[in-house]
Parts: C-alpha cells; structure tokens; sequence
C-alpha cells in the first residue's frame, strides 16, 4: 500500500483515476490548484487505486492522502 | 548570462547612439574581425533593421523593425537577467505550451519564449485568449528553480513585481497586483501571468510563468474585449516599443530572482504588499458556494493571501476569486 498525497493545501480540481485502474510511475491522478495554478499530482510508483479519498472541488491540507494504491 | 549573438552585441553598440561607428571599432570592443561585424549588420539588416553605411564614417542605425525579434531584446538586457536564450515566434498556438515542449527537451534556466499572436493563447483553466497580432507582450520564462512545492507560487508574485517595475521604470503609470495572478492598471486588468510546472518525488523539475500584457491595444480595441481591461497605450496615449519593455521586464525578473535565490523572499512579501490592490481593503473571496469575508492583509513566504476575517483573526487563502468590496460591511 502507498499513499498519495497533496503535497500542499489547495482545491482538488479533478481526479483522473477510479478505484481498480492500474496505473505506472509519473501517471497523473489528479489535479490540484491553488493560488491559480494548476498542479498535476503524478504517481510516483506503479499501482492499482485501491481508494480514492477525495472528489473534485474539495479543498485539501498539505499532506492529506488523496489517493491509496495496493 | 550567456553569451549573446554577435548581432546582438552590433545592435547594442549601434543602439548607444552618438554617430556613426566604425566597424573597426566595432570588432576591437567586441574581439572580432571588421569582416565579421560587416557580417553581423548583413543579419540585422536581412531581418529589417535599418543600418546606414558611410565610407570612412560607419553605421547608424536609423530605424528598427517593430516585432519583439531576439536582438532587440538581447541588446537592450542588462547583466544579470532572465531571458536567455530568448525564442521568438511570429505565430504559435500558446507560449506557455511552447516553453513546457522547450523545458521537456531540456531548455535551461531562463530560456525565454516570445510570440507576436498566440493562435490558442490560454488563460487558467484552459479559457481562450486572444489578442491582435503584435498588440501585446506574450512571453513564458522557463525556471529551474531549487524549490520545494509549496514555494512554486512565490514565482508568480515575482513576474508580476517585474510588470510593476519595468512599467514603473519606463513611464508614471503604477500598476498593482491583485493577488494571486494579475496586474492592474487604475482598476482595470492589465496583465495576466499563468505559472504551470512540472515535479517529481516533491521536488520541482521546471516551471514555465508565462505573462499575457495588454500593451499597444487602442481603446477600441479594449471596448471590444470580454471583461474591462487596460492597456500601457491607452493609458499613457503612447505607443510602447515591446522589445525594450520585454528586456526591462527580464532584467527585472532577473534581480528579483536573484534577491529570491539568496533568500530575499521577506523582502519581497515587503514589496509586494507595498503594490498590492487589495491589502488593506475588505475583499470577498469566493471559492464555490462558499464566500469569506475579511481585510486583505500581505503574503506570507509561500505567495498566499492572508485575509483577517475578524480582528486578530488571519486565514491563510490558497484559491478563490477574489473581489474587493466597493462598500465595506464588515
């Protein structure tokens, strides 16, 4: 299991995995924005999303998990 | 810096003025041959430069095409800058994508791209912009900054202080900043800056701040745009080289750069409270349903906006749109 998380505070501004996607190091999973800038959050391992703990227009602190993988 | 081209360097002694100048001496100040800055003018002269030649006398430089071309602004940069080595397109679909493909392929710190017209210039979230062909200031500055994350943002404060001083260096007009990404002019958008960048593992791999500037567009040509915006002609009634203001800009950006790489940022948060349009004023920030209410204090070090909602009480704010209210009812 590895987290993914916000590497700052901001407003999630789109997810771009489902729970079950396999995904490979540096895909995209989501989208972060803060201060009008957008902040791709990319993987830094392969996986498969075992959880997606946030949703699109949710505001997120440094360090929250985003996304689980197995 | 990094070297500039020979015939930058031609352009920038013909630019000093004072009469003719020798192409010997030309070549003895630049360590080159007189053939070789005979060569140089021939470049310039090919890309509509104006270089008078006079036995036994030298060049003159009487006239300078009107585009943003590489010499003009290398010639015009001071020590120390952003803006090497500076690409410059007649047309291209945004220059902010244009300097995320440079970057990928390994574009260094500084590299600067220009075009006259953007055929899909972006705001933030992919919304269209469009500007008359060489009626505005298009660029995108790739850095390679030593970051963390969380830092990134201070790099948008810092192209938005270079507008604010070369404007300020070149003309009485004052613009300010409205946080976190435009610049004003007497309560009109003036320019707008769009920082994207790429990381891995936290660290920043490259950041690409491009700057969209409303510079030459008539009045007329503002009335017919979407939301009111400002342009440096309308506001000064003078039209305004683009390659000298570019080159102010970058040599801006690159003493600010440099005050931010030694640590300068408190500094800087000093500055730009000091040209910021909302500090001290009640805003609304509103960010979806929700809306906040407070007094627009300055930035902290990481760029966002501190906002007392009620005495003694200071949010951080990372996103939101931002709005000053005219009549305060707090």
């Amino acid at each position: 299991m590895a987290d993914i998380k916000a590497p700052m505070g901001g407003k999630v501004i789109k997810v771009s995995v489902n729970v079950g996607d396999s995904i490979a190091e540096d895909d995209e999973v989501a989208v972060l924005e803060a201060m009008k800038m957008e902040m791709p959050i990319l993987s830094e391992e392969d996986g498969t999303v075992a959880e997606v703990k946030v949703s699109a227009g949710q505001t997120v602190e440094a360090e929250q998990v985003l996304v689980v993988l197995s | 810096m990094e070297a500039l081209s020979l015939p930058s360097q031609v352009l920038r002694l013909l630019l000093r003025g004072q009469g003719p100048r020798s192409g010997q001496a030309m070549g003895e100040s630049l360590g080159c041959s007189r053939a070789a800055v005979g060569k140089a003018v021939a470049r310039l002269r090919e890309q509509g430069f104006v270089i008078q030649a006079r036995c036994n006398q030298g060049y003159t430089l009487l006239n300078e095409p009107p585009e943003v071309l590489p010499a003009r602004v290398e010639a015009r940069l001071e020590p120390g800058s952003l803006g090497l080595p500076l690409y410059h397109f007649d047309e291209i679909d945004s220059t902010n994508l244009a300097a995320r493909r440079q970057a990928e392929s390994g574009a260094p710190h500084g590299a600067c791209l220009v075009a006259e017209h953007q055929s899909a210039g972006r705001g933030r979230l992919d919304r269209r912009w469009q500007a008359p062909k060489g009626s505005c200031l298009l660029f995108s500055i790739v850095l390679r900054p030593d970051l963390r994350l969380d830092q990134v943002f201070g790099l948008t404060n810092l192209a938005a202080l270079a507008v604010c001083r070369a404007v300020e260096a070149m003309s009485p007009l004052q613009p300010l900043i409205k946080w976190p990404n435009d610049v004003f002019l007497a309560g009109r958008k003036l320019a707008g800056i769009l920082t994207e960048f790429t990381s891995r593992a936290e660290k920043v791999e490259f950041v690409v701040v491009g700057v969209g500037l409303n510079v030459n567009l008539t009045p007329a040509q503002l009335d017919k745009l979407p939301a009111p915006a400002a342009s440096l002609k309308a506001a000064s009634g003078q039209t305004w080289d683009r390659a000298a203001l570019l080159a102010r800009i970058l040599s801006e950006a690159g003493k600010l750069y440099g005050l931010a790489a030694s640590g300068g940022w408190p500094e800087l948060a000093g500055e730009y409270q000091a040209r910021s349009l909302l500090a001290g004023k009640l805003v609304s920030v509103r960010d979806g349903e929700a809306e906040r209410r407070g007094v627009a204090q300055g930035v902290d070090e990481s760029g966002a906006l501190l906002l007392e909602e009620s005495p003694g009480r200071v949010s951080v704010i990372r996103h939101g749109d931002v709005s000053v209210l005219s009549y305060g009812d707090s």
